[in-house]
């Protein structure tokens, strides 16, 4: 039981252009198709203006893709890279932190907001595009959360039996990355 | 070898259990079947069999919400039936409360280990009572009615209903107040509160004095116990259909079964790796009415990192959580496995398939001495009063936010939902309308937060939690038969989290107190979320706001004549009006009260209560790429505010007022969104240039107060999270808090 919805519902799907009846077809049918997430990167390598080829789509507009080299990179659909997928994206992003009170009632009027005497809403944009790509909610001081390291070979090897041809260790590279380049 | 008890053939409880235990651990199957042969030999025979082991505890649910009296129970459902082999291994939930399915099983092992087969005696008809959360629960309130399941001699399985009470002898229904274990209510654990399928005459006589709502709590123990009669009359058609023999083989199988669901189900839907993310508790007590010791304000930090491991097992880690304390938000591991098991009884195993074998190849981790692993010592004497805060902050958001983005990552939009952040409103205690004592909380709005947005849609308004996934609000009028209050319900508009697909509206309540001279109220946030936000957004939406209260007493006419309107006050901070200068107005004379934090009012007649207590849902997306038709339909029907449509969502409104329309004008709106896009770039930094400042600041410790506390806290339970703080700001070894 696979293939059992077309790319064109999938893109339809994506673009929320489903009627109620059609998505909730797509949510109660059990098993879901197996080739989902071939027909989903398809979609999405067809909508990108560039040409290496997305391992993961991890955003609406975020992409871990093989380069030529066979480097993974965390790519903006406007081509904008964000560097190794396996350093935290958001070191090489833009940062806004609402971490006052008239930043956050932009936001949040009033009542609504965090105390912001504890909490700041940092937002991360593409540098490229400007793209808000992930907000994250956190008292200050918190280090930058880094929100999801995949692991593409297990994905690819154990999970799809497509193993990956140059397959990457697997380590969080983030601190590495803070201490060749910020300090 | 037992054959004093003789409730199994050839062993007891205690063999049987780590006989399977063992079999378990090391061949990697439950109980070691590698085969399912029942099911391979006759897969309708067995598939029957599992439906009408279902179909078995929904009918014993239905039957006890028609015996028992408490409006949670006949009202908002707040019950749930499970069924366990011999030796406490869960088999099938009903609908309802299911986070409490694996907890009945602890408490079942646990008298297993502590050999009640020998000690306490385990006899047809026996009624085994427990709520402590020091071995599995959630919070008091939650009464479990276990009771032994025979064939003939033979203990052939268990059969719990669980129920919420209104009052379990605490102060309030959840437990705001409690501090240590003296007032956290009756707490037990493993008391045989029934024989012959009866209530005994001297526990029912202990729960009468204890309580104030004790008819309705009595009356609940009998529609529990009917459950679990009518669950035990169904279970013997099923063996004499299928016979004993394949009755115990399939109840194993269906646990194996189910366990290889959820691994095959997280191998074809989600991302192995790992994700993490941050929730908080705000643990509040400086102006509760509590000794010195702990009359504080606390914030505790929740990191979460889940590891989707290569077998499709996981592993939950919350290294980095702060200390438990003396105050009602402590809990134990075992409670998180009840939200584990919640969660993915409503994520991923979702057709009547989820029993032990759902988490079976999932592990939590906590630091000892955290606010979910108490030191073993102290922890039967501290305040367990409220173990869903650490469990619904932890399962309600940004758990549910990590499983929607492997759900993304992998295509299946359509199954991506952003859950909720809190659940929030009043706790009441007192003397009613009626003159009696009673204990309430506002069920009504708490059953129905919005929900989070979804992968290609928005969430629904006031229908999610993530407790009860048969979410149900009840009728009002008959709610308000015991609490002393006229309700008023509105749903709030902006109140979902912003974003591409924005977060479902909450629903928020006003009460107008009547016919009470006695009546303690305290506002509730069950998360304790006071002032944070819960990280439940995803690519860029935001999470929602944050809970408000407002007590109104004394106003020179009774309710204020009603003039107080739910949805202008919600709404004045987005006019740029000062919500207390609307009330000053509204209700002259009156003394008014805003609050952002637990606090005990003594209310009365003719007295106010507002609670806007908002969820947190998140937005999924980027909230300048909401389309323009969406946003109108929003602003007809009134879900966001022009407003909010401009400021959130940099939309060009128009409102036509003769026909009352409302249009947004995509030219105009683009141009906006543009010039949002330059604004970010102007005021986005290089994260390279924010870290070096912000390192200053660490450095520095310029942080209020309870931020440093919570670091150091973090800091001290757990060694590794301070290396990786350290680490991401290049600090020195030796740097604490």
């Amino acid at each position: 039981m696979s293939e059992i919805f077309s790319k064109d519902t999938i893109k339809n799907m994506m673009e929320a252009n489903l009627s109620w009846t059609e998505l909730r077809e797509m949510m109660t049918t059990t098993p879901k198709d197996g080739d989902r997430l071939d027909k989903f990167i398809e979609i999405l390598q067809e909508r990108v203006k560039w040409v290496e080829k997305i391992l993961l789509p991890v955003g609406l507009h975020l992409f871990i893709v093989e380069k030529e080299d066979g480097e993974r990179v965390t790519k903006c659909e406007c081509g904008y890279e964000f560097g190794d997928y396996r350093v935290n994206w958001k070191l090489n992003a833009l940062i806004y932190a609402r971490d006052g009170e008239e930043k956050l009632e932009e936001i949040y009027p009033g009542s609504w907001k965090p105390g912001p005497e504890n909490w700041e809403i940092r937002e991360f944009y593409c540098p490229r595009c400007a793209t808000q790509l992930e907000v994250e909610a956190v008292p200050h001081g918190y280090p930058l959360i880094f929100d999801f390291l995949p692991d593409l070979d297990v994905l690819y090897e154990q999970w799809l039996g497509k193993p990956l041809k140059r397959p990457k260790q697997l380590e969080d590279r983030t601190c590495q990355f803070i201490r060749d380049n910020f300090v | 070898m037992s054959d004093k008890a003789g409730l199994l053939k050839g062993k007891t409880l205690k063999e049987l259990k780590t006989e399977i235990d063992e079999l378990t651990k090391k061949t990697g199957y439950y109980a070691g079947l590698e085969n399912l042969k029942l099911k391979e030999e006759d897969p309708s025979k067995y598939i029957l069999f599992q439906g009408r082991i279902i179909s078995a505890l929904v009918a014993a649910r239905e039957q006890c919400k028609m015996v028992a009296a408490s409006a949670l129970v006949r009202e908002v459902g707040e019950l749930l039936v499970t069924f366990y082999t011999s030796d406490g291994d869960c088999v099938g939930y009903s609908t309802g409360i299911q986070i409490h399915g694996h907890l009945a099983g602890e408490f079942i092992r646990w008298m297993i280990d502590h050999d009640y087969e020998e000690r306490v005696g385990i006899r047809p008809g026996d009624i085994f009572m427990h709520n402590d959360g020091a071995v599995a629960a959630m919070h008091p309130a939650d009464v479990y009615d276990v009771m032994p399941i025979f064939h003939e001699d033979e203990l052939i399985g268990w059969v719990a209903t669980t129920i919420m009470e209104g009052d379990i002898g605490e102060e309030y229904m959840m437990g705001e107040t409690s501090y240590n274990r003296t007032t956290d209510g009756i707490r037990i654990c493993g008391l045989k509160e029934g024989e012959n399928y009866l209530l005994k005459g001297d526990v029912e006589e202990m729960y009468k004095r204890s309580l104030r709502n004790a008819d309705m709590f009595l009356l609940d123990r009998r529609g529990a116990i009917s459950a679990d009669i009518k669950f035990e009359q169904e279970v013997k058609r099923i063996i004499s259909e299928f016979g004993l023999g394949y009755f115990k083989q399939a109840l194993r199988e269906i646990i194996e079964e189910g366990r290889r669901i959820i691994s095959a189900r997280i191998k074809k839907r989600l991302v192995p790796g790992r994700y993490r993310s941050l929730t908080a508790a705000d643990v509040f007590c400086k102006e509760l009415p509590v000794p010195e010791y702990a009359a504080q304000d606390w914030l505790r930090l929740m990191p979460l990192e889940v590891t989707i491991k290569p077998d499709g097992g996981g592993i939950v880690d919350y290294e980095g959580i702060g200390e438990w304390g003396w105050h009602s938000m402590n809990s134990v591991i075992a409670g998180q496995y009840g939200g584990l098991t919640i969660s993915m009884v409503q994520r991923l195993s979702y057709e009547g398939w989820a029993n032990k074998g759902t988490i079976l190849d999932w592990e939590i981790l906590a630091p000892e001495g955290s606010l979910i692993n108490p030191p073993k010592e102290l922890v039967n004497h501290i305040s367990l009063a409220n173990v869903w805060v650490p469990a619904i902050t932890s399962w309600g958001a940004p758990f549910q936010a990590i499983l929607s983005r492997g759900l993304y990552c992998r295509g299946f939009l359509e199954e991506v939902l952003l859950g909720h952040g809190r659940t929030s409103g009043w706790e009441l205690m007192g003397v009613n309308a009626m003159k009696q004592m009673y204990v309430w909380a506002t069920y009504e709005i708490a059953g129905a937060p919005g929900m989070g947005a979804r992968g290609c849609l928005d969430g629904e308004n006031a229908c999610y939690q993530v407790w009860n996934q048969e979410t149900e609000m009840g009728n009002m009028e008959v709610l308000e038969l015991i609490p002393p209050y006229m309700g008023e319900l509105a749903v709030i508009p902006n109140t979902g989290g912003a974003g591409k697909y924005r977060g479902g509206n909450d629903v928020c309540s006003l009460l107008n107190i009547y016919g009470t001279d006695f009546t303690s109220i305290v506002p509730t946030v069950i998360t304790c979320t006071w002032t944070s936000s819960p990280n439940s957004q995803l690519f860029g939406g935001y999470p929602g706001p944050t809970p408000t209260f407002f007590v109104i007493k004394n106003p020179k006419e009774k309710w204020a004549e009603g003039n107080i309107h739910l949805k202008a006050l919600a709404l004045a901070p987005w006019q740029g009006l000062d919500q207390m200068k609307y009330l000053e107005e509204k209700a002259p004379g009156a003394e008014i009260t805003v609050i952002k934090r637990p606090k005990c009012f003594q209310v009365k007649d003719g007295d106010v209560a507002i609670s806007y207590g908002f969820s947190g849902n998140g937005g999924f997306g980027d909230p300048i790429e909401r389309e323009p038709r969406l946003l109108e339909e929003d602003l007809e029907k009134w879900s966001i505010t022009p407003e909010a449509a401009e400021r959130l969502y940099k939309a060009a409104v128009k409102h036509d007022q003769t026909e009352d329309v409302y249009q947004v004008d995509e030219k105009t709106t683009e141009k906006l969104r543009q010039a949002e896009r330059d604004s970010r770039k102007k005021r986005g930094v290089p994260v390279s240039r924010w870290w070096k400042q912000e390192r200053e600041k660490v450095l520095k410790k310029q942080f209020s107060d309870q931020v440093s506390e919570a670091y150091r806290s973090s800091f001290k339970t757990s060694q590794r999270w301070a290396r990786e703080y350290r680490e991401f700001w290049n600090l020195s070894n030796d740097f604490s808090f």
